[in-house]
């Protein structure tokens, strides 16, 4: 028995581990609200406590006003958004170029996942062991690399005009290696390996030159993709990467000790800078190139729901609001390389997808009252799925499940 | 990007490693599932803080750990019920390990170790954690690990793995 190793066992068991199930966050969320209803009962005396130390507080004297001044009416321009988000049309009829339906399966029978775009026809899909083109008309797979030079699969693959790109880490997360192949297939090769946290690499973007992300001592790290050199560019020491050509520098709003703004976006390839505005009343806001998405109250603690939400131009005008709803919890904005998305999970069940730039925007939902019976983002690529209208759909296998990609919604 | 958002990144980027880890960890995919759930709701209740330590990833690990070990989460797990299952649940793992003889007998001894004995051999040989470090994780001293360890070896050993040691080294 001497051949046993429990380390190979452990870890031949562990590549074995079942694929968790989609749905995992809906249930960690569920969860978490669930946690938190026991501890705000078990926390009531505490808030009596808060409520009476408030109460002295209003004898004693009036609270320090902390909210700025309001603003003046911004001149509305440029950007739409609808008047509410009721009766939205269906994402596949208003990009249906941007929507494919994701195989379940590679040709090796396992789980298959979309992972980039390679031209109008063909999208990138990995399964364990190897990345595959794939023609989303006709259903064909090819093979474009086998081996990722790891124990584990590919993680975060991009695609540039000439090179898939991947990371591998080793079990320990404390280094990741980069490999390329070319776009058409074929051998891989290492680029570099490095010790860094695993996510701070995760919002990385690649050129046909060079691979971008936020370095742990901050700024921005960029590594040739021909010879490996790493460099840490001084003109990007203040900004971070997020998955598009733009890096991101933010800050504290104006006079208050919480929250984040956008300042400034810096393109990694040409140098381009945009200087982001951000008004008085401005509690948060980030940016795309074409966009940004901010707030004027404060979250709430747990929830971090809020309202006051629109949407502005970089320079801090054409401001517009969305639709005063209680119905979404938090909009989240997509950064695509040529702009940007925004995101929206109705309570009600569906999600809103819109591109305030081009006012287009449609949902996922099947009418009035069917909704997704899954949905879920992607970061790289940029891609919402979500169980489809063509039964039977399997959300944990992605049977019958439909993906749009963001870079492709214009 | 915001907190949720960067929450629901690290749930989808980690989710896969977390659960080869919980497998291990468990031996099975039910466990697996929730020692993963469980572990990410008591990130997303301190998930700000963790981010600003810059370690979501081992504050999972050490929870999963630590929540695997724990009797209470054990009890909670057994309760009444008015039906038994009428058949087998299959682990769909199980039927993509191609391994056999010797990795399948200490696959299936593993299965026998309490829950802290096989959680320091995951930990030494699966996270290749020291000693020290397993410590660290699991909240007690560092002679517990060596004894466990030794106990769980002994047991592995005592199911036929007779030079068990030496395969170890």
């Amino acid at each position: 028995m001497s051949d046993v190793d429990v380390r190979e066992v452990l870890e031949t068991y562990a590549a074995a581990a079942p694929a968790p199930p989609p749905d995992l966050l809906a249930r960690v969320e569920a969860g978490y609200r669930r946690r938190r209803r026991r501890r705000r009962r078990a926390g009531s005396a505490a808030v009596v406590l808060i409520l009476a130390a408030v109460a002295v507080g209003a004898v004693i004297g009036p609270w320090p006003e902390r909210r700025a001044a309001p603003v003046p009416t911004v001149e509305q321009s440029g950007l739409r958004m609808p008047a509410s988000f009721d009766d939205a049309p269906p994402v596949a009829s208003v990009w249906p170029g941007a929507v494919v339906e994701p195989p379940a399966t590679s040709p090796t029978g396992q789980k298959a996942r979309v992972v980039g775009r390679l031209d109008a026809d063909r999208v990138l899909v990995k399964d364990m062991v190897s990345l595959y083109s794939y023609q989303v008309r006709d259903k064909t797979f090819r093979t474009l690399v086998t081996g990722f030079g790891g124990n584990d699969p590919a993680n975060e693959v991009l695609v540039t005009p000439n090179w898939l790109v991947w990371q591998v880490r080793d079990h320990g997360e404390e280094f990741f290696s980069v490999y390329r192949a070319p776009v058409t297939g074929g051998e891989r090769q290492l680029v570099t390996t490095v010790r860094t946290s695993y996510l701070l690499a995760r919002d990385w973007y690649a050129t046909d030159d060079a691979v971008y992300w936020s370095a742990r001592s901050g700024g921005v790290t960029r590594v040739s993709l021909s010879d490996g050199v790493t460099t840490n560019p001084a003109e990007l020491k203040r900004f971070g990467t997020h998955g598009t050509p733009w890096a991101e520098s933010t800050g504290r709003p104006a006079g208050r000790s919480s929250g984040t703004v956008s300042r400034k976006l810096r393109n990694l390839v040409t140098g381009e800078e945009r200087t982001v505005t951000a008004l008085p009343d401005t509690v948060s806001l980030r940016c795309a190139p074409t966009f940004c998405l901010g707030t004027t109250t404060v979250p709430e603690p747990l929830t971090h729901k809020a309202s006051g939400w629109f949407v502005q131009q970089l320079d801090g005008s054409g401001r517009r609001a969305l639709p005063t709803t209680s119905d979404y919890g938090v909009p989240q904005l997509i950064a695509t390389d040529t702009g940007g998305r925004l995101l929206i999970w109705m309570d009600r069940g569906d999600q809103i997808i819109l591109n305030p730039v081009t006012g287009h925007w449609g949902s996922t939902r099947r009418g009035a009252t069917s909704f997704p019976s899954c949905a879920g983002y992607g970061l790289l690529p940029r891609t919402f799925a979500w169980g489809g209208d063509k039964p039977p759909v399997n959300c944990n296998t992605g049977q019958g499940t439909r993906m749009m990609l963001f870079e492709d919604a214009e | 990007m915001t907190e949720d958002q960067a929450f629901a990144d690290f749930v989808r980027l980690r989710t896969a490693a977390l659960y080869r880890y919980g497998y291990v960890l468990s031996g099975n995919h039910h466990d697996a599932d929730d020692l993963v759930q469980d572990a990410l709701i008591r990130l997303r209740s301190h998930w700000a803080r963790v981010v600003r330590r810059d370690d979501p990833t081992g504050y999972v690990r050490t929870t999963m750990a630590r929540l695997h070990v724990s009797a209470w989460r054990r009890r909670r797990r057994e309760w009444l019920t008015s039906h038994v299952p009428d058949e087998a649940v299959p682990d769909p793992g199980l039927d993509q390990v191609d391994v056999a003889g010797p990795a399948e007998r200490l696959w299936t001894a593993l299965a026998t170790l309490p829950p802290r004995q096989r959680a320091v051999l995951v930990l030494r040989f699966y996270e290749r954690l020291t000693d020290q470090e397993i410590a660290t994780t699991l909240g007690v001293s560092g002679a517990t690990i060596r004894s466990q360890a030794k106990r769980g070896l002994d047991k592995l050993r005592a199911a036929d793995f007779s030079d068990l040691s030496e395969a170890l080294r």
